[in-house]
């Protein structure tokens, strides 16, 4: 009788068999994830047509009479502005809903949120310094209080994108964080308020105003400015839902790499068959 | 056994933090004369323009306190052993004092080093300058206190972290900006012998929404380092 040595290696999936998407243990996202990419299609598409709309009416507009073209910027910057204090508005609001009810989803829809907050803020200054060397003559002023409070907005968040990939651990990371999403939300009340606490070059506000009621712009501005402010908020919500997305499929690899075993441990020592 | 009271907790965390400074010497020996040599060598940098220096000089004197200052109130608790930690929490101390407490510590270090530096500073960049030392006492006190509040909340959130020497002051010099902005303004006004009273009750102002935010938060930051 020819005796049969087993098979020496295995793949490596024997280790577990519990399937992935009984993983929601680890992932609080599990559940939510095929309706989040069904709507995350919806608001993209949404924010797509919008982009092409407000693209187009402000590209209508008649030129400003002091800024010229440059005033077309503003159809950029002051979205993305409004942008990024909702998404730094809903990190917030994510970190407070962390730290009371525990819930990893806060954490990821905070963290979601921050990131991309801080890429429109990015984006504001960057518009900010286009628009500041087309009407002001420089790239940059000191003396601009609304500039330098962005920019220090900015690099706070920057520091919390920084302690949040310098974290491991999970429960941490979602704690500290909280914390910091938490105490850094308190710059933007400084940024939108500085123009009107500080004498500064920049305008003061247009928009978001004490005194809302006065608030006075024309029509041929005001209706591509409206498209594009929903426009730049529906893109915002696309990007956090695909940062969901992306937050779910990390915490899956990662909920892989834990429950397999080390490499090499599959193959052992040869051993005779003495069933056949 | 009754428990301490708030206030006596945070002046044993801070007495244990000053008696292991006292011991290592980091602040008087090393800190205190390296920030000095820093303000000494600015000016060789940036040239012997006496008006200048009479101008940049407070601005370099806030400066160098807060970048040095930072390596003395990040220390508390984000570089003590982990056993001290423990022993720290086991014994029952409120959060909330032990966060207080390392701030109060590292503010009277910070204090003995703009002691230090700010006639330093009138020496250097104003020698005929006579300041209302009176208000840069004030200023002293009230700008070492935010400094320290705002050093120990950051290095709460870095405790325990192996990238917390560069991510520390990544997240503590951006928030200090005002702290840095009042001082200075503050300063200015004391060497032109002006009153600098609206600078510092702007930074009371500050330590307080600081300590606020410090006690609100030392619970949740404590769960996460232990």
């Amino acid at each position: 009788m020819v005796r049969r040595i087993p098979s020496q290696f295995t793949t490596g999936r024997e280790v577990s068999n519990e399937p992935l998407e009984r993983s929601s243990a680890i992932n609080p996202l599990t559940k939510r994830i095929p309706p989040l990419l069904r709507s995350a299609w919806l608001v993209g598409g949404f924010g797509a047509l919008l982009i092409g709309a407000s693209l187009y009416s402000a590209s209508r507009a008649p030129e400003e009479e002091t800024q010229g073209e440059a005033a077309r910027l503003l159809f950029v910057h002051v979205p993305s502005v409004i942008t990024a204090y909702l998404a730094l508005g809903v990190g917030v609001l994510g970190a407070v809903w962390y730290l009371v009810r525990r819930s990893p989803a806060a954490d990821l829809i905070s963290a979601a949120a921050i990131e991309i907050g801080v890429l429109f803020t990015g984006l504001t200054l960057l518009t900010g310094m286009i628009w500041g060397r087309l009407v002001w003559g420089v790239w940059w002023d000191w003396s601009d209080a609304r500039m330098v409070a962005t920019a220090v907005l900015f690099f706070i968040y920057v520091g919390y994108l920084a302690l949040r990939r310098s974290i491991i651990d999970d429960r941490v990371r979602a704690g500290r964080c909280a914390v910091l999403g938490i105490i850094a939300f308190i710059q933007v009340p400084i940024v939108h308020y500085s123009v009107l606490w500080f004498r500064t070059l920049h305008q003061g506000p247009t928009l978001i105003r004490p005194d809302v009621a006065n608030a006075t712009m024309d029509t041929s501005f005001a209706q591509p400015l409206g498209i594009s402010i929903v426009a730049f908020v529906a893109v915002f919500a696309f990007l956090v839902i695909v940062r969901l997305v992306l937050a779910h499929t990390e915490m899956m690899v990662i909920g892989m790499s834990h429950r397999a075993a080390p490499a090499g441990s599959s193959v052992g020592p040869p051993r005779l068959d003495d069933s056949g | 056994m009754t428990r301490p009271s708030f206030l006596r907790q945070v002046g044993w965390v801070m007495t244990k933090d000053l008696r292991v400074d006292w011991r290592g010497g980091e602040t008087i020996w090393m800190v205190a004369p390296f920030a000095a040599l820093a303000l000494m060598l600015a000016p060789l940098a940036i040239g012997t323009d006496t008006a200048l220096l009479r101008r940049i000089g407070p601005g370099m004197l806030w400066l160098i306190l807060l970048l040095f200052g930072m390596t003395i109130a990040l220390r508390p608790p984000s570089r003590e052993p982990r056993a001290m930690r423990d022993l720290m929490a086991l014994s029952g101390l409120d959060p909330a004092a032990r966060l207080l407490g390392d701030a109060l510590g590292s503010a009277v270090l910070l204090f003995g080093v703009t002691l230090i530096l700010t006639p330093a500073m009138i020496a250097f960049y104003a020698p005929e300058g006579r300041p209302l030392w009176v208000w840069l006492l004030l200023l002293a006190v009230v700008g070492s206190i935010a400094l320290g509040l705002l050093g120990s909340l950051i290095g709460a959130l870095v405790t325990g972290l192996r990238a917390r020497t560069s991510l520390a002051p990544l997240l503590a010099l951006p928030p200090a900006v005002p702290v840095l902005v009042a001082t200075t303004r503050g300063t200015e006004s004391a060497i032109a012998r002006r009153s600098s009273i609206s600078w510092i009750l702007l930074l009371v102002a500050m330590n307080l929404a600081l300590t606020v935010a410090g006690v609100l938060l030392a619970g949740p930051l404590d769960d996460t380092t232990n």
